[in-house]
């Protein structure tokens, strides 16, 4: 059974301090299918989220699932199913293939037949065997509501929480879906508990709650509804709920609770009888409310993780991530086109090869006028050189950097609804993380290699090359792994993709290649600066060649030794990686 | 907070985390920002009392760094001798660069560090050298 004592939820702070939800006092038993209903910003979708734990604000009240506080021991991942409104599941992927996704996250051994097996048992508990290997871009409405059940009940959760499942969907769809929820409430002795804005189903549901402004002003059967509110129909109980305060319907609903809900039992065919009803309980009866509560015989209090290990997990999500990839085909164009388009354009400055250079004279046998005209000459060249040289290493840097940015900047925030259920579902942050992780290691490999070498043997340039390609594979990775904890931090993947290349746009300025920077800003700006470590890095890799101090003359930015830099870009890279990690423990589904 | 954010995040051990992170950082920092000085652990050479008296310097070893002005001579024995203008006043010295660095093309205008010994004729020989 789920309770609920003096729930209260509030944000803000200070004398801006909000009430959402008020002094909730209910219960829920299981094998129980409930509504929530109310009007918008009545507290619904919030009180499911409170319910799952993942609700923004201060919480009051305590959450008891099966005799257990959930503030000491919270659900199991196996417990609860959450189903938000819109539907979340990729686009490139088969039904199918998300349910197997969703098995193999949530449930431990599920691999060959046994998930050949469960993907199809669940499949058909939600009539979806026809459609399996449609991809979910072209599932109707309806068929995505379906899906977004079928991979919530993949671990057989105990209790089912859907936010507006129903909304947007046309008569027909809605009425399969709530009658697919009430036979699913009716399996596994399952509680679901549904928020929604229609009132046409309500006969089906065992019991509704009616949330005004945060308080409830009716939780019973749906028959008496219209009994209490003395309306004629559902459509006009919304405008009589505006014409009191919410305090008075909660006083009303506390103060008449317990006479109305015994003059319902008297009736005949009184449904209060077979539900669990136990919201009649008074919140001032407190020998009641204090009383140990009930241990439901049927629940294990203390429920076995049945969890897949984090390398299985890993291993799922990137054999998705891989397969998403590979059938996305906007996202392979576009990385064939930067991959190799990038490269070229860099070549485009060094294609006739490195120019030769013309060394002074370190004879003492010219004359002044000579030594000055050769100096002249030396100064003109060293210029034309070192401006190409330092142009053609920061141009690759930058690029790269660009390729970085849009490697990860939509990779987290344009999934994050989608990882937030399975993070409720028991997918660990760690095993999410590394997963993109291998995944962009992978890309960031890939664009390079292809980058340092195709520029090393086009434009000829010098130095030692595994070195540079090493400084070109951590300026990417740096800028990946910073642009996949700001993906894992932002709102977005709008924001999360526009930060990103503020951040690439950032770099060519304040890494003082072309103009030096003053000492102070560039002291404080430049551990920032990948683009900066990189390009330092791979000038010391042609340390032995006469370019590198033709660089040095035209620059008046410092060099930094060769181990600094990869110190500062793997530390980059790190702080990414972490920063990331604890990004993704956040919520961000409420 | 929600209560599942409640369960997995500890401020306390992130800023601990954190602080570690970066004092890390700045250790290694500072640590690698020494390698742009190789011989930093050899005492530098005073250019003033060697022109002074070279003799008196004999046996000791130096560092130095500073740009080719010119080629003074060569011997295919002993090696090059070149003339390097230093960053301290500007004064111009004499080094011997043995044959076992003719791997490593000088020219004018270069910067070099220098290990250098004073030898028995109080001649600067080269021991290592790196480019700046």
């Amino acid at each position: 059974m789920l309770q609920l004592r003096e729930v209260s939820l509030f944000i803000g702070q200070g004398e801006d301090i909000k009430p959402l939800l008020s002094d909730i006092n209910t219960d829920f038993p299981r094998g129980h299918f409930g509504a929530i209903i109310g009007p918008s910003g009545c507290g619904k979708s919030t009180l499911l989220k409170v319910i799952a734990g993942i609700a923004q604000g201060d919480e009051e009240g305590e959450i008891k699932w099966s005799s257990r506080n959930l503030t000491e021991h919270d659900f199991e991942p196996s417990e609860i199913g959450y189903v938000p409104q819109f539907s979340i599941a990729h686009d490139e992927l088969t039904a199918r293939e998300c349910v197997e996704t969703a098995l193999r996250l949530r449930v431990r051994g599920m691999r060959g037949t046994a998930l050949e097996e469960a993907t199809q048992t669940v499949l058909d508990e939600v009539s979806l065997l026809e459609f399996a290997d449609r991809r979910v871009a072209v599932l109707s409405g309806g068929q995505k509501r379906r899906l977004a059940l079928a991979m919530e009940i993949a671990s057989k959760p105990v209790m089912l929480l859907c936010d507006e499942v129903t909304s947007g969907l046309d008569p027909q769809s809605e009425d399969e879906i709530v009658r697919l929820l009430h036979s699913l409430s009716r399996t596994d002795n399952r509680l679901i508990l549904s928020v929604t804005h229609s009132l046409e189903h309500l006969d089906l549901y065992d019991s509704v709650m009616v949330l005004y402004q945060g308080v409830v002003a009716y939780h019973g059967p749906a028959e008496y509804l219209a009994h209490y509110f003395r309306v004629d129909d559902g459509a006009a109980l919304y405008a009589q709920l505006a014409l009191r305060e919410p305090k008075d319907w909660a006083h009303s609903w506390k103060k008449h609770r317990d006479a109305f809900l015994e003059a319902m039992q008297g009736k005949p065919d009184a449904k209060l009888e077979e539900v669990n009803f136990s919201s009649a309980i008074l919140e001032e009866d407190a020998s009641e409310l204090e009383a140990p509560d009930k241990v439901d015989k049927n629940e294990s209090p203390e429920p076995v993780s049945h969890q897949p290990t984090a390398i299985s997990q890993f291993a799922t999500l990137l054999e998705r991530r891989l397969k998403i990839f590979g059938r996305s085909h906007a996202q392979l164009y576009l990385q064939l086109g930067l991959v190799f388009g990038f490269p070229l354009i860099v070549a485009i400055f060094g294609w006739n090869g490195m120019p030769d250079i013309k060394n002074l004279s370190t004879g003492l046998d010219l004359g002044v006028i000579q030594q000055l005209e050769e100096a002249r000459e030396f100064l003109v060249q060293a210029s034309r050189v070192g401006s190409l040289v330092s142009g053609i290493i920061m141009f690759q840097v930058v690029l790269l950097t660009l390729m970085g940015a849009n490697n990860a900047g939509r990779e987290i925030a344009g999934e994050r609804l989608i990882f937030e259920k399975e993070k409720l579902a028991g997918l660990r942050p760690a095993a999410y993380v590394a997963s993109k992780v291998a995944f962009l290691a992978i890309m960031v490999t890939v664009q390079s290699l292809w980058m340092g070498l195709f520029v090393h043997f086009v434009c000829g340039l010098p130095g030692d090359l595994p070195a540079q390609l090493g400084f070109l594979f951590l300026v990417n990775a740096a800028m990946t792994s910073i642009c996949l904890a700001l993906s894992s931090w932002l709102a977005n993947a709008e924001q999360a993709s526009l930060a990103s290349i503020y951040l690439v746009g950032f770099q060519l300025p304040l890494s003082g290649a072309i103009l030096a920077l003053p000492d102070t800003v560039a002291m404080i700006t430049r551990p920032f600066i990948a683009a900066y470590w990189s390009w330092s890095g791979i000038l010391q890799t042609m340390k032995a060649e006469r370019y590198y101090e033709i660089v040095q003359m035209v620059t008046q930015t410092t060099l930094q030794p060769a181990a600094l830099c990869v110190w500062v870009l793997c530390f980059h890279v790190l702080a990414g990686i972490f920063l990331t990690w604890l990004g993704t423990q956040r919520s961000r589904m409420a | 907070m929600a209560r599942r954010s409640r369960k997995n995040h500890n401020p306390t051990w992130i800023a601990v985390t954190c602080g570690l992170i970066a004092a890390g950082f700045l250790g290694a920092f500072f640590l690698f920002q020494g390698s742009n000085e190789p011989y930093r652990t050899v005492a530098k050479l005073d250019v003033q009392a060697f022109l002074d008296n070279a003799n008196s310097l004999r046996g000791n070893v130096y560092r130095v760094q500073g740009e080719v002005v010119n080629a003074l001579a060569w011997s295919p024995t002993e090696g090059r001798l070149i003339a390097i203008g230093t960053e301290d006043g500007g004064e111009v010295l004499p080094v011997l660069v043995p044959t076992t660095f003719n791997h490593i093309n000088i020219q004018k205008g270069q910067r070099f560090d220098f290990k250098l010994e004073v030898d028995e004729k109080g001649l600067l020989k080269t021991l290592e050298l790196t480019k700046a």
